[in-house]
């Protein structure tokens, strides 16, 4: 990953960290990017190694948040064009990458790109049923027929904005 | 499973899903997801103050900030439902104020508010922020004064259509003069004058207000002081729309208007003069909304005013716009020049200039025969507050849905306010006996008969006067006054023994 050359005199020549995603590739980046990762940061605080290996992120996914964190730490770029990437970055991502990317964030600590993802993800809930829902999570349903049904009863009885609108 | 997800990621994207049906789904996808969901969730709508508690409302959902509830049903608005019948949101007040410290926001519809609840709002709520009264009552101007005086981050304070007792136009003055985050004002509701200089030095400290809507007591040659003050307004109520014909109010008036670069609505226009109509010509190229049910205006006056509005998307009028002093062809014109003019109207609503009186001014035949298809086609939604419901006004109906064969127009509202009140010729008269055998059938209904006529408790053949029927995980409600008669087994027992 090359990065682009700093205007002005170069007081420290510029540092560069190899980051391993789980199925080991290897990524270089440059450190003004890896810091904006809060995790990455405070590791990079703690140790000289400059070879930092994450055990629960995939190439794929890492590839991904290292090209968000470029893009961000670049200073040639204004903020607006930085917001339109963020919007590019989530457009047209499957359901199942945004999951793995929002809990990549989670993992390095990048918050920003952490509610963008988790904003994506919301909109594709927006007018899903339950079952999409737990499909889409893989998550066994626990509640007895008795207790969804309670449940169900109640929401839609006490709080449910949907049918007194203009009432 | 792959992955399982933190609490803190789930409870990013739940705060993102902003609707209670999405809201509901998700807390029941599984037991844990339940228990995310409800300790995030900010926003609570309740329909009907009556179909739950305040203490399910606050063991299920901990950390609410902004909550709206409605109270008395619809049929309130048509005077149908007696002084006394409850709807009062103090329980709910005073069970919030202990658990929710950092609520901010309250929106009521249709119920009686106190002073007593309005002081403890004031008091209890550090960073309260939003309050909308809706065609609430039980509350005076002192109790908007504690408001005024308490709520130092006041966003949004809206009484629309509230009944509100006027003690003292003095209570605006109680805005601390470091108050200046007002983005709006609705007090088109209020009766008597508000001190005037109150009214223009808060409005000259609040740099985002938004929408200010003022009543009818505030005289057309203020508005320009207040207008000058807010040149950033997008909503604007004005009050009464008439004073003499002299030509400084009107250039007043006119430069005022002209300032005003965002201006998107407008309402108000209390005894509108009409010769101070063009005034304001100069603000609606941009108006999307107008609202003039308050308005007597007639016919050629509102086409002028409306062929100005090209941008319209929004009509409210009163129906003496097609009044009876008008012809038959004036009727149509108005309509017509509507068509002509507003390619972008979405929705019309035409409220009865006399609600209670004789005669309507004007029939739904007539008026719907006026509604040509083919003038806006963005036309979604057209209400029509009628008092008679006769055939021939059915007819007009079928014959408006079929002008728009394809579906893009659909009568998407149509009140009958009446129906309720006299089972003429519906054939539909429920007596005591069937009402007593409904609510024993299903508990979950709370079955309430509204009956003010004489005692003795009348039998059970006896056919019932109102009927108000909703469902309710709250139980039977325990607050209301002699003359509801609640339908369930017991309450039946006890009152029909």
């Amino acid at each position: 990953m090359v990065t682009t050359d700093e205007k002005g005199p170069l007081t420290a020549k510029k540092k560069s960290v190899i980051i391993r995603s789980c199925d080991g590739d290897e990524f270089l980046v440059s450190e003004s990017a890896a810091v904006l990762s809060t995790s990455l940061k405070k590791i990079l605080e703690e140790k000289e190694d400059r070879l930092i290996h994450l055990s629960d992120i995939d190439n794929k996914t890492l590839a991904m948040v290292i090209a968000y964190l470029s893009t961000h730490a670049d200073d040639g770029l204004s903020d607006d064009l930085k917001r339109s990437f963020d919007q590019e970055f989530v457009s047209g991502k499957e359901f199942d990458v945004l999951k793995y990317l929002v809990l990549a964030t989670d993992t390095l600590q990048v918050t920003c790109l952490c509610y963008t993802v988790a904003k994506k993800m919301a909109d594709i809930m927006k007018n899903k049923l339950v079952e999409w829902v737990r499909r889409e999570f893989d998550i066994q349903n626990d509640y007895t027929p008795e207790a969804e049904a309670e449940i169900r009863r109640l929401d839609a009885w006490a709080w449910d904005d949907r049918q007194l609108e203009d009432d | 499973m792959a992955y399982s997800f933190p609490e803190e990621v789930l409870e990013h994207v739940f705060l993102f899903l902003s609707s209670d049906k999405d809201r509901n789904a998700v807390s029941l996808v599984c037991k844990s997801w339940y228990e995310i969901e409800r300790w995030c969730r900010r926003r609570i709508f309740v329909g009907n103050c009556y179909a739950v508690s305040p203490e399910i409302m606050i063991r299920r959902f901990p950390e609410v900030r902004a909550v709206e509830m409605k109270g008395k049903p619809h049929f309130a608005d048509f005077n149908l439902v007696p002084e006394g019948w409850g709807a009062y949101v103090h329980p709910w007040i005073r069970a919030m104020s202990v658990a929710y410290p950092l609520l901010e926001e309250i929106k009521l519809k249709r119920m009686v508010v106190t002073d007593e609840s309005l002081e403890l709002i004031a008091r209890s709520f550090k960073n309260f922020k939003v309050l909308v009264l809706s065609s609430c009552e039980g509350f005076t101007t002192d109790g908007l004064a504690s408001i005024a005086a308490n709520c130092r981050n006041l966003r949004e304070l809206d009484l629309r259509e509230s009944e509100v007792e006027d003690l003292s136009g003095h209570w605006l003055s109680h805005f601390p003069d470091n108050c200046t985050s007002l983005v709006s004002l609705n007090m088109s509701c209020l009766g008597s004058e508000v001190s005037f200089s109150a009214l223009e030095r808060l409005v000259a400290r609040s740099p985002n207000l938004r929408t200010l809507r003022l009543n009818r007591a505030v005289p057309l040659d203020k508005l320009p002081n207040l207008l000058h003050r807010a040149p950033q307004l997008v909503e604007l109520g004005t009050g009464a729309y008439t004073a003499e014909i002299r030509s400084d109010i009107f250039s007043n008036l006119t430069e005022a208007f002209s300032a005003c670069k965002h201006l998107k609505a407008l309402s108000g226009f209390w005894d509108v003069v009409p010769a101070y109509l063009p005034a304001m010509y100069s603000v609606c190229s941009g108006i999307t909304s107008l609202n003039l049910s308050y308005a007597a205006i007639q016919s050629p006056d509102l086409v002028k005013l409306v062929s100005q509005c090209r941008q319209l998307q929004r009509l409210w009028v009163c129906d003496s716009v097609c009044c009876l002093s008008c012809s038959r062809l004036h009727r149509r014109h108005g309509l017509e020049a509507l068509a002509a003019s507003c390619k972008d109207l979405q929705e019309l609503r035409v409220f009865p200039s006399d609600p209670f009186g004789g005669e309507p001014n004007v029939s739904l035949t007539e008026q719907g025969s006026s509604l040509y298809p083919e003038g806006c086609p963005k036309l979604q939604s057209v209400l029509y507050f009628c008092r008679q419901m006769s055939n021939a006004a059915l007819v007009t109906i079928a014959k408006i849905g079929e002008f728009y064969p394809l579906s893009d127009y659909a009568l998407s509202s149509l009140e009958l306010p009446i129906i309720t009140l006299e089972p003429l010729d519906t054939g539909f008269e429920p007596s005591y006996g069937a009402c007593k055998l409904l609510g024993h059938k299903m508990p979950r209904l709370n079955v309430e008969v509204i009956d003010e006529r004489a005692r003795p408790i009348p039998g059970e053949s006896c056919p019932v006067e109102k009927l108000y029927i909703y469902r309710t995980v709250g139980g039977r409600r325990v607050d209301m006054p002699g003359f509801v008669w609640t339908m369930d087994e017991s309450a039946a027992a006890l009152r029909f023994s």
